[in-house]
Parts: C-alpha cells; sequence; structure tokens
C-alpha cells in the first residue's frame, strides 16, 4: 500500500511540517542531518507521535487527521517499524520476537515464510543478546513484516552496523526493497543509504523539506548547502563483470572492483577532468561528448556532459574560460578507474 | 587495592573498625546466648509455632497486597505527569519514615471501629478490622508497599521505553504490552521489591500492635512473640530472633547483586 502523509507537529521548540508520499513498492528516503525531524516524521506515521495539523494516509485508509479528529492508535496502524537499535525484546527468543506481532493479531501469518526469506532458521532459539548486528537487523525486518503490514517504516536501519557489515547488510536490504511490495519509507542520515536503497529521496532540513525528487536527480543536482556537502555526485546503475559496469542509461565504466552483478557507481564530479584535445594519460575512462549544461554552483562550475553515460563535472571558473566551455560544445572528459565507488545493490 | 584512591586516615579507619564492631557484637551475643540443645523443643513449642506460622501467612498475604496494589502506583508514578504528583509520592513514602506505632494509630483512625471508614465495615457488615488477623496484614501492608512501590518505579524509569512503542507498533494493546513487555523487562527488580515488602511485613512490629493487639494464634506474630517471651523465658525469645536473623541473612544473601555489590 501507499502512504500519504502531511506531517504538523511540534517536538520541543522545534516544529515539523513535512509532506510525504510513498507508492506501493516504492522506498522513499527521507535524508537529513541529525535533529532535522526525520525520525519524528517516521513516529508520526506509526502513531508513536500525535500530530496537530496535516493527515496521515495509510492506503485508502486515513489514520490521523486532527481536523476531522480522526486517530487510530499505534497498535491499530497496519505499519511495520524497524527502529534505529532493532529494540528486539531481549527477553524472549528470535522466535517469540518474530510471532510476537500475529500473536497480538490472533492471525497465524506467513511467519514461516519470512524466516526463510531472511534466512533466519538457524537463530530461532537465540536470545537478542547472541546475536550480530546484520542477524539482529533481520530479526527486527522480520518481526515487523510477520504482522503483515501495509507499509514499511525504516528508522535509521543501518546505523547500528559496523562499516563492514553496513554494506552486505545495505546490498541485502537493496535487494529485498527491490521486491517489495508496499511502500517503504526510510530515514538516515546516511546519503549512501539513501543513494543505494532508495527509488526518490526527500530531503528534510529543519523540520521542512527542502528537496524532493528522484534518487539520480536529488544526488546530481542538491540544491541545499547541506544537500550539496553531502551529495552532488552522479549515481549510475548497472551490471557489473569483470570490472567493467554497463551502464543502465547506455555506456560503459572501466572500474577497478570485484564485484559483480547489479551496482551503483557513485562519481564525485571533482573526479572528472576536461580536456580540449584527447587525454593521453593514466585514465581508464575517456569520453569524446557534449556539454549539456553550464551552473556555477558556489565556488565551482558544473557542467553536465550527454555522455552516455550522463556526467556531472566539477571544475574552477579559470578553468572554463581556459577551455571556452559552453553549452553544445564538444570536449574530452577523463575518469580514473580508481575514482568510482562502487556499492553492490 | 587501587593505588590512586587517596590513603585513609588512621582516625577514619578507627571509627570504622568500631562502627563495624558495634554492628556486630550484638549478633555474636546473639548466637553466644543461643540455647542451641533446647532449640528445637522452643521453636516446635505450640505458642512458637503457632507465632511462625501467622507470620508466614501473613507477611506472604501483605506481600501479595503490596505487589498487587503497589505496581499499579509505581506504574502511574514512573509515567504519568500529573499535577500532584510530587505531593503523591511523598505519601506513598511517608510508611518509611513514619514510626511504625504512628502508622497504627494511623489506621486505627480510619480502619478502627469508630474510624473513617472502619465504622461502616462494622455496621453495615459486622466486619472489624483492628485487633483480627486481617489487620496484621493490613498493617504489614502498610508499612512494605512503600518499599515495593520505589523499587518498581525506579526500574520502570530505568527500562527504555522504546521496547514499549515497538510492541505496540507489533498491534499489542496497553495491557498486553504491561504484561509482556514491561514486566518481564523489570522482573528482576520486582523480585527485590517483594522480597524486600515481604521482609519487611515479617518484621513488622509497631504497627501490628498498635493496630491488631497481641493475641496468641490471632495475631501475635513472631516479633510480638518474641516481646512477649522477653518477659517470661528470655531463651525463647533468642530462639525466636535467632529465626527472623536468619530469614534476614536469607534475604540479603538472595538480594545481593543488588546490595552487597557482588558483581564487582
Amino acid at each position: 500500500m501507499s502512504v500519504t502523509a502531511r506531517i504538523i507537529t511540534s517536538i520541543g521548540d522545534r516544529t515539523i511540517d513535512a509532506q510525504l508520499t510513498c507508492e506501493p513498492g516504492e522506498t522513499v528516503a527521507l535524508l537529513g542531518p541529525n535533529g532535522a525531524g526525520k525520525s519524528t516524521v517516521l513516529r508520526a506515521i506509526a502513531g508513536l507521535q500525535p500530530i496537530t495539523g496535516g493527515c496521515i494516509r495509510i492506503g485508502h485508509e486515513t489514520v490521523e487527521e486532527p481536523t476531522s479528529g480522526t486517530f487510530i492508535p499505534a497498535e491499530q496502524r497496519r505499519v511495520g517499524m524497524v527502529f534505529q537499535d532493532y529494540l528486539l525484546f531481549p527477553h524472549m527468543t528470535v522466535r517469540q520476537n518474530i510471532e510476537f506481532g500475529p500473536r497480538n493479531q490472533r492471525k497465524d501469518h506467513d511467519v514461516a515464510s519470512w524466516i526463510e526469506t531472511l534466512d533466519l532458521s538457524d537463530l530461532l532459539d537465540r536470545k537478542p543478546a547472541q546475536l550480530s548486528g546484520g542477524q539482529a537487523q533481520r530479526v527486527a525486518l522480520a518481526r515487523a513484516l510477520a504482522t503483515n503490514p501495509q507499509a514499511l517504516l525504516l528508522d535509521e536501519p543501518l546505523a547500528a552496523l559496523d562499516a563492514a557489515t553496513k554494506q552486505s547488510v545495505r546490498g541485502e536490504l537493496r535487494q529485498f526493497l527491490q521486491r517489495y511490495e508496499h511502500g517503504t519509507v526510510l530515514v538516515t542520515h546516511d546519503p549512501l543509504d539513501a543513494l543505494v536503497l532508495a527509488d526518490r529521496i526527500v530531503v528534510l532540513e529543519n523540520g521542512h523539506v527542502t528537496q524532493k525528487g528522484p534518487t539520480a536527480e536529488v544526488a546530481s543536482q542538491p540544491r541545499t548547502e547541506y544537500l550539496a556537502t553531502l551529495l552532488g555526485v552522479t549515481l549510475i546503475r548497472g551490471t557489473a563483470r569483470e570490472g567493467i559496469i554497463d551502464c543502465q542509461g547506455g555506456g560503459r565504466l572501466v572500474t577497478s572492483t570485484s564485484a559483480a552483478g547489479s551496482v551503483v557507481a557513485i562519481i564525485r564530479p571533482q573526479a572528472i577532468s576536461l580536456h580540449a584535445n584527447r587525454p593521453e594519460g593514466s585514465a581508464r575512462n575517456v569520453w569524446h561528448t557534449t556539454i549539456t549544461g553550464v551552473d556555477a554552483h558556489h565556488d565551482q562550475v558544473r557542467i553536465t556532459l550527454a555522455g552516455p553515460p550522463q556526467l556531472t563535472a566539477a571544475v574552477t571558473p579559470a578553468a572554463v574560460a581556459d577551455l571556452g566551455i559552453a553549452p553544445g560544445q564538444e570536449i574530452w572528459a577523463s575518469l580514473k578507474a580508481t575514482d568510482i565507488a562502487i556499492h553492490q545493490a | 587495592m587501587n593505588k590512586a584512591t587517596t590513603p585513609a586516615p588512621r582516625l577514619l579507619i578507627a571509627l570504622a573498625i568500631l562502627a563495624l564492631t558495634f554492628l556486630l557484637l550484638p549478633l555474636i551475643g546473639l548466637l553466644l546466648e543461643t540455647p542451641w540443645s533446647s532449640l528445637p523443643a522452643l521453636l516446635t513449642s505450640p505458642a512458637a509455632a503457632e507465632a511462625l506460622r501467622l507470620s508466614i501467612v501473613t507477611s506472604l498475604f501483605a506481600a501479595f497486597f503490596a505487589t498487587l496494589l503497589g505496581v499499579p502506583l509505581a506504574w502511574i508514578l514512573a509515567r504519568k505527569d500529573f499535577p500532584g504528583r510530587r505531593f503523591i509520592r511523598g505519601i506513598v513514602l511517608l510508611p518509611l519514615v513514619l514510626p511504625p506505632v504512628v502508622g497504627g494509630v494511623t489506621l486505627l483512625t480510619a480502619f478502627g471501629r469508630r474510624g473513617l471508614i472502619g465504622q461502616y465495615f462494622y455496621d453495615w457488615f459486622g466486619v472489624q478490622l483492628p485487633f483480627s488477623t486481617a489487620g496484621v496484614v493490613m498493617a504489614a501492608t502498610f508499612v512494605a508497599m512503600p518499599f515495593l512501590v520505589i523499587t518498581v518505579e525506579g526500574a520502570l524509569r530505568s527500562i527504555d521505553t522504546r521496547y514499549e512503542q515497538a510492541a505496540r507498533t507489533l498491534g499489542a494493546r496497553p495491557r498486553t504490552v504491561l504484561f509482556r513487555i514491561t514486566l518481564p523487562l523489570i522482573s528482576a527488580s520486582l523480585v527485590a521489591g517483594i522480597v524486600l515488602a515481604w521482609a519487611r511485613a515479617l518484621g513488622e512490629f509497631g504497627a501490628t500492635i498498635t493496630f491488631a493487639g497481641n493475641f496468641p494464634g490471632v495475631t501475635q506474630t513472631l516479633p510480638l512473640a518474641v516481646y512477649s517471651a522477653l518477659e517470661v523465658s528470655r531463651e525463647e525469645a533468642i530462639a525466636l530472633s535467632l529465626v527472623l536473623l536468619a530469614v534476614s541473612l536469607t534475604v540479603l544473601v538472595s538480594l545481593r547483586g543488588r546490595f552487597l555489590g557482588s558483581r564487582s
């Protein structure tokens, strides 16, 4: 099911007014700095934080709307929530944790299939304290899904993991979310989570939405200072094989990765060099392409290139003058294989 | 020994030894004067057995009522913010500092035959609470409940309430949250609170003798029996005291993690 929400509330002396929609099957990342109100928005959708204005709809059902006095308590909302540090009940086994929700609903949902999907069969008799971070995350996901929710809410699902585990769990989560039939709202302060996991990004700063759009668009055209320092990157999805990525929108990238299969390549615009003539050097990726846009951006100029693949380069104003850069002009671009960050997706 | 700690002044060490001696000597005195050979006979005498039975029954009832009523009170105090909460908390804790005799007097004014409520109990139902076994339970509950309330309230404040929120997102109604999440999470403190309340009820003297009197077989619990025996047979008083001492030690050992800091 979908989630449609306009959330007006306040927490402490901070006011929050955020609008958010999430279609069935879609993953929307709510990205923002710590203290922006992201988790509050998620808690409001779950019914754990009352709203003072706006409206929350899950599927076709309005679950909260102050003007009409509608308020469905948390335990009756059909959402599954995964909390930041998972909050597995420490006094219950993994199995008891997962069966907790179905038991409350007095229904026998297909717990077994989630146990299998998330590969938890060997962990069922363990207590949460005996699980690794990645295992705990899978149990939390299974516990939330076992209630057969109409939408999934993930609050910083990877923040509790160490860096090594994070990478693999992120990939697993991506694979799961791609197949998941309902809408997923993901709260994160880590742009990488948003880039890899989300179809769309909603940026929340200071309780307000400052930008939203498809992930690649928000990634390449950040409109706020906060986002520009975090992102301003080119995001290319594709399939990797023996170090070569076949890009989804056409074109190829030579990389230094050993990853295979579905990947996300992230390219900083500063890593791309522009040349008037064919460059002869160590860069493994060289393109002769057309400039489609020139955009002054703080102290840098962002040049969009037709590709394929489409790329954004950042150069100094002096370089723009030297190379006579203008839209429509042909130019050579180069990128070192080692400057491409690859994430399994 | 941690070399970084400040060396203890000699005077401090001397006074600390004095304090320990002061606490230890009475125990040694009791053990030395215990008539070990006649102990079985003394403890199985009808009067002693009756007092022991009465003490166990009434203290268990008191612990039960203190838990049944104290846990909800602790929950409200820990979780709900309402005007006058500090005042109510003070009332709850009052029996901790109130001289038990005064507690007994206040119970008489409320539940006595001419008391605030007690008169109706007597007039309507013919029930007389003071000077009855029920009165013993009431007096013990009155003094014991605060121990349970503060222990449980502290535990409720220290657990992560997000577990309860997680349970709600999993469809748990408030009652399910209480019984399947909250109470299991505080189980160790709950048990400690019940044991403390029970121990306090077992040792209760002042409020009991004031409100319930000292009638063998009806209201004469172990502490009251010790007091009465002291006037007739010092040996019997010591034997009964030994029982209470043993119970106290058992409680202390069972709660050692909490009070003796055994983990460090």
